[in-house]
């Protein structure tokens, strides 16, 4: 089966979009993402039986640089195409139930995101890559743009563009050294792995694509345009954003930082390490002062997105697979949480958690679901958040203790500001005038959230598995030297 | 050489359609005219004038690229200035004939081989200029930005007539092969290199980089907005291939002079016109502030010249022509619709006027350098370029400009979708549409395929 199916896919829904009707515009996004999922759970199940099962694609395209249209995937791709994808249809759900105004241009602006993150989780061309991850950039800008709610919404959305602009334009500084390094141009993934670069130069390009990605995901002190973007943003928008788009980051830390610059992360990974994890903690005690519940989750979703980032630069099986899991793991739960979100304004049209109390009287499936996926966040075990927590845990702890406790501390807290919202907007005194629970296609997808978060979190050997081999492969040469 | 008596011939025409009252010829004459100049000189029937013309002009690769550029760019201004001139039918048949004269002094330009031909180049591509500046005559800023265009220019004349003089004076000629043999025979002298120096001031003024850019906002702002779409555009195709024949020409005898020279007005220009910029409010200033910063950037270039200068010079000003004749086109739709010409009043213009804001949004994201759309590899290459000559931080301060840059492109964009206010419907013809979404599919297609953009050009 061929990968191209993934990027036509919702490419060219999104042009059918834009030329259909407006009644259809709805449940064509919703039918072109369920698509998108089967045919990627039909990947895997190919990818499963037999590696080479799923055929990539190499065409010239820009022959006097020496770029190519070359994708591909391997397990590691895989998941996060499944991730994506699985996210891009909660968040199409998510847009249902709520009134959105130029519904046509907003889903087809989702099916571009989909389709230019998906491009990014394929490319096996350096530039090709860069192209994909500028390009994922401009529907979110839009959709920030457009359908944010905000006061200073456009100032937050240009920031956020140039902040990821200046560090996209140092990755690409350092794209265009790896391709030419080599005798002849050659952006393509292999080639650039295979190139010896001394200790100084991998250090400058380490550094460089840090800031990009450190930018992106965010990690502290690089953090500063998040906040606001993902509470001004509408909520499918965060949930992209928060689920998919910050793991495009971390994931090419792992596809292309560790095998070309190995060296420069063995001895200079340790500082942005510290960065995140103080960024671990740092989060966690600003989320704690947050009267704002969207707020607050993006500063959670920092402070996860930050451990992952600590434990892709231990550099180790354990650290790597960890991260792994923990990204299909804060994917679902942000996701899952940031719906949650959306469902509380709905009921009182604020995100002030304390214009909330007593929920659950009136609403007990949405205080259990609500519950298990904060558990999901907090990474109570059998929930999907434990075992990739204790896996990257355990690899910082033999890294660095320091970090470990940074770390460590920064999850601590992270318990105690999950359990006070929940205490405040479920429990305690009554402010409540909804007397019904929520319905419809809300309870079946926060049901199915719950589902997948407990099911992974029970059954979580299949991710370690369709990695193995990815992670073995990016190790290696490390390893043997 | 061809393709200049045909668009001389073609001017004259326009000019005599307007006497005898066949106004509605003109254009299509023209732009056929501009399409058989295109066909020539891809084709390379050009005819061989060496003789006749005393070796004064000389068609070789660099000129015919430099003048397909400025005919290709000068269809996209015509079809432009079509529907903006449509009111002010006046004189259109005369505005049509000057805009053709100075198109052909462009060409004369890129093609000279005589200094001499420098000089009457410079002045049959500027003096059609000053009068098309000051060619709304009931508008004020329009006479003020004809005065100014003109009174500047003629210094800028001064020095570049000073500076052949001096290298008459020191070298006997104003033929290039026989200065350059004189050279190798005599060795540089102080007279010469004081001559190059005026000669690159006015190209600097010509091309509006700082410290000679004071004129450009005035003008640009006070003209008709076709004319400041084409002298933001042609002239600088025209100027530019101008100054590189002339920068290969004193190629072999440059040292540090020019290249620091050169270095500063390049910082100068990115960082002047990138920072004020940021503080425009006016629409039309801010493009015009914006191609201020595109020349520095371009002139990086200059600096390390090899085989592939001229096709990413070329490139570039292809690339940001387009978008920049695109985003006037609009300014000039919007102005004359509703009066708006500040970007904040551009507030909710994509509540009605998609296809408007949709193409301006190209435009503003071409600019802004966002891959892959042409603007991207305009910047890419020329930095690559300079990057590889080891100009580390220039290019560090190019790029650094260059998201100074995207935050006035990224203000205008931002503004288009805001929800705050509403623009009613704009009023377009179908001829117009077609040039937006013509424009749309060339700043896509220059991006995406720049292995054959460069192939053309190259």
């Amino acid at each position: 089966m061929n990968i191209l199916f993934i990027l036509l896919i919702p490419f060219l829904s999104a042009l059918i979009i834009l030329l259909a009707s407006f009644k259809l515009s709805q449940k064509l996004a919703i039918l072109s993402s369920a698509a998108s999922v089967v045919v990627i759970g039909f990947m895997l199940a190919l990818f499963g039986q037999n590696t080479a099962a799923i055929s990539s694609i190499d065409l010239p395209w820009i022959a006097s640089m020496g770029v190519h249209f070359h994708i591909g995937a391997d397990g590691m791709s895989l998941l996060m195409i499944l991730i994506c994808n699985v996210v891009a249809l909660i968040s199409m759900y998510v847009s249902l139930g709520d009134q959105i105004h130029n519904p046509k241009q907003y889903f087809a602006l989702i099916l571009f995101m989909q389709t230019f993150m998906n491009g990014v989780f394929v490319a096996q061309d350096l530039f090709l890559y860069y192209i994909f991850w500028e390009l994922a950039l401009i529907p979110a800008y839009f959709l920030l743009l457009i359908w944010g709610k905000g006061e200073k919404l456009r100032p937050a959305t240009i920031k956020f563009f140039l902040f990821t602009l200046l560090g996209s334009l140092l990755m690409l500084i350092a794209i265009v050294w790896l391709g030419n390094a080599g005798t002849t141009s050659d952006y393509s993934l292999s080639a650039i792995s295979g190139l010896t670069i001394d200790t100084e130069t991998q250090l400058m390009i380490f550094g460089a694509f840090m800031v990009a990605y450190g930018i992106k995901t965010p990690i502290f002190p690089l953090h500063s345009w998040q906040a606001d973007t993902y509470t001004f943003a509408p909520a499918p928008v965060t949930i992209l954003l928060s689920g998919v788009m910050s793991k495009m980051a971390l994931y090419t830390i792992i596809r292309f930082v560790i095998p070309v610059v190995p060296e420069a992360v063995a001895e200079y990974g340790i500082y942005f390490m510290y960065a995140a994890t103080f960024g671990v903690l740092y989060a966690s005690i600003i989320a704690l002062t947050q009267k704002d519940f969207k707020r607050m989750l993006a500063y959670i979703s920092m402070a996860h997105v930050g451990l992952i980032f600590a434990g892709i630069l231990t550099y180790s099986q354990a650290g790597l697979s960890g991260s792994m899991v923990q990204m299909v793991a804060h994917a679902i739960n942000s996701a899952g949480l940031f719906f949650i979100a959306n469902l509380l304004f709905k009921i009182k049209n604020t995100h002030d958690i304390q214009a909330f109390g007593g929920l659950r009287q009136y609403m007990p499936i949405f205080a259990g679901l609500y519950m298990v996926t904060m558990f999901g966040s907090i990474g109570v075990p059998i929930t999907n958040g434990f075992i990739g927590e204790f896996m990257i845990l355990t690899s910082l702890y033999q890294y660095d203790v320091i970090v470990a406790l940074l770390a460590g501390s920064g999850v601590i807290l992270g318990a105690v500001y999950m359990l006070r919202s929940y205490k405040t907007i479920m429990l305690g005194p009554d402010h409540s005038t909804i007397q019904t629970d929520i319905i419809g296609t809300d309870k079946y997808l926060l049901y199915s959230i719950a589902f997948v978060i407990l099911f992974t979190g029970i059954f979580p050997a299949w991710i370690g598995q369709l990695c193995e081999t990815s992670i073995q492969n990016i190790l290696q040469p490390y390893l043997q030297k | 050489m061809n393709v200049i008596i045909l668009l001389a011939i073609t001017g004259i025409f326009s000019m005599f359609s307007g006497i005898f009252k066949q106004k509605m010829l003109a254009l299509p004459v023209i732009l056929l005219a501009f399409i058989s100049a295109l066909v020539l000189l891809s084709l390379g029937y050009l005819g061989d004038f060496t003789a006749l013309t005393n070796n004064m002009v000389l068609f070789d690769a660099h000129a015919i690229k430099f003048s397909m550029v400025i005919v290709f760019l000068s269809i996209f201004v015509f079809i432009m200035g079509q529907y903006y001139y449509s009111e002010d039918i006046e004189h259109l048949t005369d505005i049509f004939a000057l805009f053709v004269f100075s198109i052909v002094g462009g060409i004369l330009l890129v093609s000279f081989q005589n200094l001499t031909m420098l000089f009457l180049g410079t002045e049959i591509l500027s003096i059609p200029l000053y009068i098309l500046a000051a060619s709304n005559r009931r508008s004020l800023a329009s006479n003020e930005a004809g005065l100014k265009y003109y009174l500047m220019g003629s210094f800028a004349t001064c020095f570049l007539l000073l500076g052949i003089t001096l290298i008459y004076g020191a070298h006997g000629s104003f033929d290039l092969d026989i200065i350059t043999a004189s050279i190798t025979a005599k060795g540089l002298s102080s007279l010469f290199i004081t001559g190059v120096i005026l000669i690159l001031c006015a190209f600097i003024f010509k091309l509006s980089a700082v410290p000679f850019h004071f004129w450009a906002p005035d003008v640009y702002h006070g003209a008709p907005t076709v004319l400041t779409a084409f002298v933001s555009t042609v002239v600088k195709v025209a100027v530019f291939g101008a100054l590189l024949k002339f920068m290969l020409f004193i190629g072999d005898h440059q040292g540090e002079k020019w290249t620091i020279l050169f270095m500063l007005v390049i910082i100068a220009t990115m960082i002047f016109g990138n920072i004020v910029s940021v503080r425009q409010t006016n629409f039309k200033r801010l493009l015009a502030y914006s191609g201020i910063a595109n020349v520095g950037f371009v002139l990086i270039a200059l600096l390390a010249i090899n085989d592939l200068t001229s096709s990413y010079i070329l490139y570039n000003l292809l690339a940001y022509g387009i978008a920049s004749i695109l985003a006037f086109s609009i300014y000039a739709t919007i102005k004359t619709n509703t009066g708006i010409d500040t970007i904040e009043g551009l507030a909710g213009l994509m509540a009605n006027n998609k296809l408007l804001s949709i193409s301006l949004i190209f435009a503003m994201f071409s600019f802004a350098g966002i891959p892959p759309l042409a603007g991207f590899f305009g910047k890419y290459f020329i930095i690559v370029n300079a990057v590889n000559s080891g100009y580390i931080w220039l290019s560090i301060i190019a790029v650094v400009s260059s998201v100074i840059a995207a935050y006035n492109y990224l203000r205008v964009s931002a503004i288009l979708v805001s929800h705050n206010s509403e623009i009613a419907v704009i009023p377009m013809s179908t001829l117009y549409r077609i040039f937006l979404v013509a424009c749309i599919i060339c700043i896509v297609v220059i991006g995406i395929l720049p292995d054959h953009v460069l192939g053309i050009l190259g």
